[in-house]
């Protein structure tokens, strides 16, 4: 059915179709619905009949002249008999119009129709009142059965025919001329719920005003080799945020108030952090001699000694860096001298990061610290047994479907060249032994993500969105598994960690035969080999506060988290923590590869082994992105050799980006 | 020349006869050293050059500035001003950079009228700096405050700081790249980060502006964001210098054209750049407007050619020309606060009509509408109500006006009233059904004015009537008669004679037109005989209607049975009677023209005079209406018929309830008796009595004294031992070098404090304040925590006791306000305000507006500019604290009592100070009376010379005894800002010239005349007809700015209308929207689903989110001494004091708003986008504390199917439960939101600046304002 009469309805307002005819081909160009609307409330009329449009469209300049009324004048009286067929058949044609045509209809039979409506029209003029009276009786009742019938027909969910004939009678008693619009106008505005209804009913789900890809599909290259086809898949879930049980505490009686339950979880969480990290510490045999922070003031202790703490402040004095470091036992002040060779860590240190300083205990109740420790990961890795064969894993991230800057036509070639569509030997080699798909977060653009964000939606409706992935990720061959996470932009939790996007919403996606759905974050073992797979907001606090850091380079953002071993480690800034007793945040192994997005720019460095890489994202630069001159690095694909974790080729879609 | 009248003199003569009473009493009082200072603190200015002189200083420049001003000009007289004081005329400084400090305060303050504190607190430094190259230049350091000056104020601070750079011989500010960058990333990071600029300039504008400025334009940091512009040599902050941005964009920047007026007058050189820029700017407009205009003309063109061939009918024309000129202005509609109504779409049919006008109480941006409005309107709207507004101004507030039209309603049974009386409407409230028509809203020609709003066609009103019927009684009988005023009584005889009318009929329609009407068969003789329009009472929104609808009407009115009567052989209809059958669809057309009938059974009876009003235009149904292209049906009506009509509903006018008005007390949060700090040991109230009762004691910050006699150190300015002055005694915190003399440690040269911390025992102070006042009981005495002025002197606790007694709060800077939201009023009756005629006449109230003597309550009389009229609260509350002031006089400083009042009446005659925010010049006033309205009434000078406007601010009172006894400098708080709303200096004269410009707009005449309303038919630019209506402007320096101001609209009464608007009196958020939504429904001018619609994007989803995302990021405090956690402690408790850790944004806070979107989103036609927005919010909440409250999980999502939420995701994921026939699951299956999203894409993009707007970053709550990647990467 036509958007226009579909949104009339919505409005409670009824269109007949000769005013649709008349209105359909200047809609959206001309003027728009509410406009209409508008126009129909301000004559108290809930149906657009074909005077009403065409003053409409007279009021809004779109025609001069209200042809019609021209043909009132000249000629007054028609057969009522033609008349009657004539406005069925519209009816009739209408309907099949309105049920069949997806496309808009063709001009021949818009013509054919046109004149159709002029004669019907004709008809409506109220000529001389004293003969009006009598005769739309004669009209009405012919007529009156038959549109009854035809919404029979429609709908066999009609129950009151009686009413709606009742009703008519009185309704169009002694009125003038009956003409056909006031007629259909009249049973649908008495008992309009029901033709409605069917109506409704009776149309199908039908073709959207957006495309939701649901007539994308791909098959996989004939003739090609997917070697991927026959190497074992080796993956588990090693960190999922759903596997882990938090417990919540207990309320110590049953008038224990929500605030008070809620301020001990968040304790507990940083508490639960602490205690993490301080495992993580300890692994650095320079960390010794680690001493609680409560103790120092009667244990009294000379020369160096340890602590490690939580972050609660950080502020820069004329001679360095002064902190207010908590652990369970106690707070205590920690300066750092610029002389000191660690100083420049101090840079790196974040509120409520956790941090080991070593140095001496002033009576003064400040800790005079020589060195910092990050909790960092080593200086080297382990060596792991190769692969017998090459398998690869392409990482992307921020697809940011529905989003009108979404790439479609860069993603659509990618999944082609995924079943095999490439362009050169080298590719093909690759394409054949990818057996992994790891999206690391906003899968779509979401809605009321942002203020004004209908604006740039070309898919306003969250449902249509993950129906839109998934029409699209079907197409992946089903021999590649997908790991598919949440992130801000997605139907999940808001707060971090994300277990999951919602099953309601993201349904679709799990539907996905060879897809696995992931927490944010989460840690995923491909072949022995440890991909920890993160959203990536916490990179924009390290970006405020650390200096020289740039969303343009993201992984350097990446790369202090990981030195601080955790996904987002500040509260109370940007990002938002969810209340649970436990920090699921904490990066407690360490990987193989650090998967991040968020910031939609492709950037990577290998790091004490570890390979850190940004996966840039699919939505071309947005209106706002502009105005704050960010240039995003849309349809770049990374594809990862997971014996090495480590990039083996970019595969560059971005020319078909042209949004 | 005399400015004044005898009769001005003596009433100026008469306040200051009275304000040197209290001065007297004050001083007697102060020089008892019970207080911080012996003086008085509020000194008197006359005019603006005394109350620069008391604000900023140097001594004596009052009488300079006088004389300066009187000679040069206010912007000249800055100047030479500047020049004195670098020459030494008014004594020695002994700096160069204290030299331009002054110079530059002073300057700015006389540009600002000495009335609001930007020159002492937008300006916090003025330094001499050093460039690379060694050479020395200017910088001055803006704060926030400077705001409060005005954007052409702070370009000019500017232009005197150069003035003030080159008298000292200093050379030009030479900033480096590094420094120009960072203006560019901090005008920019503000806008998006802090608040919007009125005025955003592009990059390359701010380079331009900073490379050529000639000094520093630097200041303190103002909001917690950071630059990356880090650490440029000479800036000192690496955060946000609010003030600087502001002085650059929206001061020099967009005041740049008005700055090349004052640069070209006050002659100062080196800003050529400005000029250049500010051409070059033009000539691209122009260019870009030339290129439009010639397009234009190609349709202009193009359409003459089609005019020639088609015959359009006058008002189809003039509909035409209108909505090519001025389109609605949808801004007000784009925000709908829950609870707070929308009244009319943009310029919608069946909103406020237009009327132009000034009431009594109306004009300076303030509405009058009919109370009958505000009744139908279910009383959301009071006197004093703000409304946001489509045009002219932004916002307005409303009071009523019993002589225009109030609301048509049609009623439950189907009948049609016009209520235009405030006791029907209350009659018949209950039983409306719809408000066809809103009724009037009378808005001033000065406010057109003020806003250079093109004059919309005027609709058809009495006041215009009136005066065609003159002019043509003029022109046919030549007789000449006046309207609005009493006649020749020989002439109005000769003319009713030849009008067939009762001569004292005639006299009196001339006289007051608006409330006396012609009957129907008279008014159709006048417009048959004189040819003039139908009198508009009778005149029918005829033009509501489609010209098919008339003919329609037309059509099925003939089946009516019609009486027929007859006047002066002109046939009429009495009454007539039609069934609803025949009727048909008319009825509605009958409802659409608003003519009053009756339904009754399936009759529809309109009776006398309306038949009359219906049946003549429509010739009775002689002839028949024939369809013609190009014409409404006035055009039609105007064609056939004998009676000519003119159109009673052209413009429209949309607004929305803002704020709801307010007359209160000023209480502080928590409320405070005295300024005495008490910390932790009064508990949560701060309560001192119960910290005395109880024994505690509590260590506190406070200022020492010490003898000057014996030497006792005591936290008292007079010695409690000796009974001599005391001084403050000044300690080093450093080395603890303590002095009476010194302020600055001769040892450690720092700063020394004159307060210390100090154990107080409270219940020995109250037990010796009470003694000392003779009051032994008390219920409670509420202090403070700590206090945040500069030296800590606490107030006397005697005065909190006595306060206390007599329930009187008082506010930061020791005085006690009262606040009430600005209302104007230049005229008023005796019985209006409760005043007896006998003490008026005391008053010097002795003639009424017209000249007559005063002897009735009823006259109206002029209102004197300094004279004010306070709500009855506002009379209630001063009561007490007059009996508070007589109290302190008798028992604290042993004087006499001075009010001694009993009751409000008592304070008549009484001088109060009124005084807004952000500023520091208060300004004499004196009671006359009170109204039933929460409002504060007062000369529109008045609320000038505050700097206020009447679009729904508000300001304080205080009665000038009590500030002069207890206001005090030291009280007030030593931030930035603190000076602001403190009665620093006080203005005892009202000077029309030396107020807020804008209220020299209003227009005080008579009536309007014809040419005025010829004019809006043209669409004029209201400046050219500045000289037709006249203005306050036109009398400025001549007596006559005092007096004989007039009205164009009387009301029956300035309290007429509901107390209390409905949103103050609404409970929780559901009630609030479900009533908004109840009238939305009603007001056929307004579409609820918009409402609804608009209700939830602008109000509650960014409340919801906001919550939502703050909860996971927010503050924990602790709950005894509110210390401020990032993150809980791991202890669990306060570091500081072991207190209890709390949330500061709790669950509750974020469901808040829930079931009000639920209840909206179920009910109304909101978008699926909308719709599917609060269902994830509500799922987001739901899911945030799945790890916390696992079973309240459950329960919440036992689900039900009528749940909207469950329904859609059951309809959107195929379990689809198929139960038809409801609206709602219609509305919610998603398959409408294309055409939807369709018509509200092309909405916003139609206006494209607007759509800007939307995508404005809400307002960052508080805490760290950093621009976030989320909007970054959204």
């Amino acid at each position: 059915m036509d958007e226009l009469v579909r949104g009339l309805i919505s409005n409670n307002y009824l269109i007949t179709p000769p005013a649709y005819f008349l209105l359909s081909e200047y809609y959206k160009k001309e003027f728009t619905l509410p406009e209409l609307i508008k126009f129909a409330k301000a004559r108290g009329t809930f149906i657009i009949d074909e005077i009403t449009a065409e003053e409409f469209l007279k009021s809004k300049e779109i025609i001069t002249a209200p042809s019609h009324l021209e043909k009132f004048l000249s000629t007054k009286e028609k057969p009522k008999e033609a008349e009657e067929v004539q406005e069925r058949t519209i009816r009739k044609l209408e309907e099949t119009a309105y049920e069949v045509s997806k496309t808009p209809s063709g001009p021949i039979e818009a013509k054919s129709i046109s004149t159709d409506m002029e004669e019907v029209i004709e008809t409506s003029f109220p000529s001389e009142e004293s003969e009006v009276i009598t005769e739309p009786r004669g009209l009405e009742e012919t007529t009156l059965p038959k549109s009854v019938e035809e919404v029979e027909e429609i709908s066999t969910e009609i129950e009151e025919p009686q009413e709606i004939t009742e009703t008519f009678e009185s309704e169009s008693n002694g009125e003038e001329n009956g003409e056909n619009g006031e007629i259909k106008r009249k049973i649908i505005f008495e008992e309009y719920g029901v033709p409605i209804v069917a109506e409704e009913e009776e149309i199908p789900e039908e073709k959207k005003a957006y495309s939701v890809y649901d007539d994308f599909k791909v098959s996989p290259k004939e003739g090609f080799e997917f070697l991927a086809k026959s190497i074992k898949s080796e993956f588990n879930i090693k960190f999922d945020v759903r596997k882990v049980k938090i417990t919540p505490p207990k309320a110590k009686s049953g008038t224990t108030k929500e605030g008070e339950i809620i301020v001990k979880v968040y304790e507990n969480y940083f508490k639960s952090r602490l205690k993490k990290m301080r495992k993580i510490l300890r692994e650095n045999p320079e960390v010794s001699g680690v001493i609680d922070i409560g103790k120092l003031s009667y244990i009294n202790p000379e020369g160096d000694i340890t602590i490690i703490g939580l972050i609660n402040s950080k502020r820069e004095t004329r001679n360095g860096y002064m902190f207010e470091v908590e652990d369970n036992t106690g707070i205590i002040k920690v300066f750092i001298g610029r002389d000191k060779e660690d100083y420049a860590k101090a840079f790196e240190i974040v509120p409520d990061s956790v941090i080991a300083f070593k140095g001496r205990y002033s009576n003064r109740g400040i800790f005079f610290a020589d060195r910092i420790y990050l909790p960092d990961v080593p200086l080297y890795k382990k060596e792991k047994p190769p692969l017998e064969e090459k398998v690869y894993a392409v990482l992307i991230s921020d697809i940011h479907v529905g989003s009108n800057k979404f790439c479609e036509k860069a993603f659509m070639k990618f999944i082609e060249w995924l079943n095999g569509h490439v362009n050169s030997k080298a590719e093909e080699e690759i394409v054949s032994r990818i057996k992994y798909l790891i999206i690391a977060g906003d899968v779509v653009d979401g809605i009321g993500i942002y203020p004004g964000q209908y604006n740039e939606l070309n898919i306003p409706d969250i449902f249509d969105q993950y129906e839109a992935l998934a029409n699209l990720l079907s197409n992946v061959p089903e021999h590649i598994t997908m790991f598919i996470g949440p992130g801000n932009h997605d139907a999940a939790r808001t707060a971090l960690p994300q277990p999951e996007f919602y099953k309601e919403y993201a349904k679709p996606l799990y539907e996905l035969k060879n897809a696995i759905i992931i927490s944010n974050p989460a840690v995923i073992d491909l072949h022995g080999r440890e991909f920890l797979i993160v959203h990536g907001r916490g990179i924009e606090d390290i970006v405020s506060y650390i200096p020289n850091m740039s969303h343009h380079h993201p992984v350097k953002p990446m790369l202090e988290l990981l030195k601080l071993r955790h996904v987002a480690p500040t509260f109370g800034a940007k990002v938002p923590i969810a209340p649970d007793s436990e920090d699921l945040l904490v990066i407690e192994s360490v990987p193989d590869l650090v998967q991040m997005g968020h910031v939609h720019v492709l950037d990577y460095q290998i790091y004490r082994g570890v390979f850190l890489i940004n996966s840039g994202t699919w939505q071309a630069q947005t209106e706002f992105q502009k105005m704050v001159n960010i240039v995003p690095t849309p349809a770049k694909v990374p594809i990862i050799d997971v014996e090495t974790a480590r990039l083996r080729m970019i595969v560059d879609f971005t020319k078909w980006c042209d949004v | 020349m005399e400015i004044y009248s005898e009769d001005m003199k003596k009433y100026f003569d008469s306040l200051q006869r009275e304000i040197n009473k209290a001065y007297e009493i004050a001083q007697k009082a102060r020089s008892q050293g019970k207080d911080p200072s012996k003086e008085i603190e509020v000194p008197q200015a006359t005019d603006m050059a005394g109350r620069v002189e008391s604000l900023v200083g140097p001594k004596g420049v009052a009488e300079r500035i006088r004389t300066l001003v009187k000679e040069y000009g206010k912007e000249l007289a800055a100047l030479k001003i500047v020049d004195e004081i670098i020459e030494g005329r008014f004594g020695k400084f002994e700096s160069k950079e204290k030299l331009a400090d002054q110079s530059v305060r002073t300057a700015l303050a006389i540009l600002t009228e000495g009335i609001v504190s930007a020159p002492l607190e937008g300006i916090a430094d003025v330094k001499i700096k050093k460039n690379p190259d060694g050479t020395e230049y200017l910088a001055i350091y803006y704060a926030g405050p400077i705001r409060s000056s005005g954007g052409t104020a702070q370009a000019l601070s500017v232009l005197v700081g150069d003035y003030v750079r080159k008298k000292l011989g200093l050379d030009r500010f030479k900033p480096t790249e590094e420094h120009i960058e960072r203006y560019v990333e901090e005008i920019d990071l503000y806008h998006r980060a802090v608040t919007r600029l009125q005025y955003h300039p592009s990059a390359d504008e701010v380079r331009l502006a900073v490379r050529n400025i000639p000094i520093e334009i630097t200041g303190e940091t103002t909001d917690n964001v950071e630059v990356s512009h880090r650490n440029v040599p000479g800036v000192e902050t690496n955060y946000l210098r609010g003030g600087a941005i502001l002085v650059i964009a929206e001061g020099v920047l967009q005041k740049a054209k008005k700055l090349i007026k004052y640069i070209d007058k006050m002659g100062i050189e080196g800003w050529e750049w400005l000029k250049e820029s500010v051409e070059a700017k033009e000539k691209g407009k122009t260019e870009n407007k030339k290129e439009k205009s010639t397009t234009n003309e190609k349709t202009e063109q193009y359409l003459e050619e089609t005019k020639v061939k088609i015959k359009k009918g006058f008002y189809y024309e003039l509909y035409e020309k209108f909505k090519a000129n001025i389109a609605p202005n949808t801004k007000y509609t784009k925000e709908i606060i829950g609870g707070r109504p929308l009244f009319a779409e943009p310029s919608t049919n069946g909103g406020f009509r237009l009327r132009y006008g000034r009431s009594r109480v109306s004009g300076f941006a303030t509405w009058s509408v009919n109370p009958a409005v505000m009744i139908m309107v279910d009383e959301f709207l009071a006197v004093g109500t703000q409304m946001k507004t489509e045009r002219p101004g932004k916002g307005s507030i409303a009071t009523p006006a019993s002589t225009i039209e109030g609301p048509i309603v049609k009623l439950k049974d189907g009948s049609v009233v016009r209520v235009n009386d405030y006791y029907k409407a209350l009659e018949l409230k209950d039983q409306v059904d719809e408000i066809l028509y809103l009724g009037d809203a009378l808005i001033a020609f000065g406010d057109f004015v003020e806003n250079n709003q093109t004059l919309l066609p005027a609709n058809y009103v009495e006041e215009w009537w009136i005066q065609e019927f003159v002019e043509a009684v003029n022109k046919i009988y030549e007789v000449e008669l006046r309207p609005f005023q009493e006649n020749n009584k020989e002439m109005v005889e000769e003319a009713a004679d030849y009008l067939d009318l009762d001569p004292d009929f005639l006299a009196k329609l001339l006289y007051d037109p608006l409330r006396t009407k012609p009957s129907i068969e008279e008014a159709v003789h006048l417009s048959r005989i004189l040819r003039i329009p139908l009198h508009p009472y009778y005149t029918l929104y005829w033009n509501t209607l489609t010209v098919e609808e008339l003919i329609r009407l037309q059509t099925a009115l003939v089946n009516a049975i019609i009486e027929w009567d007859e006047y002066r052989g002109l046939k009429y209809a009495r009454k007539l009677e039609i069934s609803l059958q025949s009727l048909g669809n008319a009825k509605r057309y009958l409802e659409l023209l608003g003519v009053e009938h009756k339904v009754e059974g399936d009759i529809v009876i309109v009776e006398y005079p309306w038949a009359a009003a219906l049946l003549t235009p429509l010739t009775n149904l002689e002839k028949k209406l024939e369809f013609k292209e190009f014409y409404t049906p006035i055009d039609l009506i105007n064609e056939i018929s004998e009676i000519k009509l003119r159109d009673r509903g052209i413009s429209w006018i949309g607004a929305r309830m803002g704020r709801p008005e307010k007359a209160k007390e000023r209480k502080m949060k928590p409320p405070v008796h005295v300024l005495f700090p008490i910390g932790l040991a009064g508990g949560n109230s701060r309560d001192i009595y119960k910290a005395a009762q109880e024994g505690k004691t509590s260590e506190v910050e406070i200022a020492h004294f010490k003898c000057t006699n014996c030497g006792h150190v005591d936290i008292f300015p007079r010695c409690p031992q000796c009974g001599s002055d005391a001084k403050l005694l000044y300690h080093c915190p450093k080395c603890g070098f303590e002095s009476i003399l010194d302020t600055t440690c001769p040892k450690c040269d720092i700063e020394m404090k004159a307060y210390k911390k100090r154990r107080i025992n409270p219940s020995e102070l109250l037990n010796q304040a009470m003694k000392n006042v003779g009051i032994y009981t008390l219920d409670k005495l509420k202090g403070v925590m700590g206090m945040s002025s500069a030296h800590k002197i606490p107030e006397p606790l005697e005065k909190g006791i006595l306060r206390a007694r007599n329930d009187v709060y008082v506010f930061k800077d020791g005085t006690i306000r009262f606040d009430a939201t600005d209302a104007p009023i230049t005229h008023f009756k005796p019985k209006e305000i409760g005043v007896s005629v006998e003490r008026l006449q005391e008053l010097g109230y002795t003639h009424d507006f017209e000249g007559k003597p005063l002897v009735s309550e009823d006259q109206i009389l002029e209102l004197k500019v300094q004279d004010i009229i306070l709500s009855k609260e506002a009379g209630k509350y001063l009561v007490r604290v007059a009996k508070f002031i007589d109290d302190l006089l008798e028992r604290f400083y042993g004087l006499p009592r001075f009010y001694n009042v009993e009751k409000m009446e008592d304070l008549i005659g009484h001088l109060v100070i009124g005084l807004a925010p952000h500023t520091s010049a208060g300004i004499i006033g004196r009671i006359i009376g009170f109204v039933d309205a929460l409002v504060g009434y007062a000369h529109p000078y008045y609320h000038a010379a505050k700097r206020r406007n009447c679009d729904g601010d508000e300001d304080s009172v205080m009665l000038l005894l009590d500030a002069l006894l207890n206001f005090s400098k030291y009280y007030l708080p030593e931030k930035r800002g603190g000076k602001m709303d403190a009665p620093l200096v006080v203005t005892t004269r009202l000077d029309p010239r030396e107020v807020d410009s804008e209220v020299h707009n209003m227009d005080i005449a008579r009536y309007y005349p014809l040419e005025f309303y010829n004019a809006t038919y043209e669409l004029k630019s209201p400046k050219e007809l500045t000289g037709t209506i006249e203005r306050v402007e036109d009398r400025l320096g001549k007596p006559e700015m005092y007096e004989g101001l007039k009205f164009t609209h009387d009301t029956d009464d300035i309290a007429l209308g509901p107390k209390m608007s409905l949103y103050k009196q609404l409970g929780d958020m559901v009630d609030k929207v479900s009533r908004q939504l109840a009238l939305a429904e009603r007001i056929r001018a307004v579409n609820e689903h918009h409402v609804a619609e608009t209700i939830i994007n602008s109000h509650i989803v960014p409340d919801l989110r906001g919550n939502l995302r703050s909860f996971t990021r927010q503050e924990f405090r602790c709950v005894k001494c509110n210390t401020k956690y990032r993150r809980p402690p791991l202890s669990g408790k306060c570091t500081k004091c072991g207190g209890k850790i709390v949330l500061t944004v709790s669950k509750g806070a974020i469901e808040k708003y829930l079931p009000t979107a639920k209840m909206l989103v179920t009910k109304y036609s909101v978008i699926d986008y909308t719709r599917q927005r609060i269902c994830l919010t509500e799922k987001d909440i739901k899911i945030l504390f799945q790890n916390v409250f696992p079973e309240t999980q459950r329960t919440l999502l036992a689900l039900s199917h009528k749940d909207i939420c469950e329904r859609m995701i059951a309809k959107r994921t195929g379990r689809a439960v198929k139960n038809n026939g409801y609206l709602d699951e219609l509305r919610e299956n998603g398959k409408y939101k294309r055409a939807e999203k369709e018509q509200s894409t092309l909405k916003s993009q139609a206006p494209r600046s607007e759509k800007k707007e939307i995508k404005k970053p809400k307002k960052k709550k508080e805490g760290k304002k950093v621009i976030s990647l989320e909007d970054f990467f959204s």
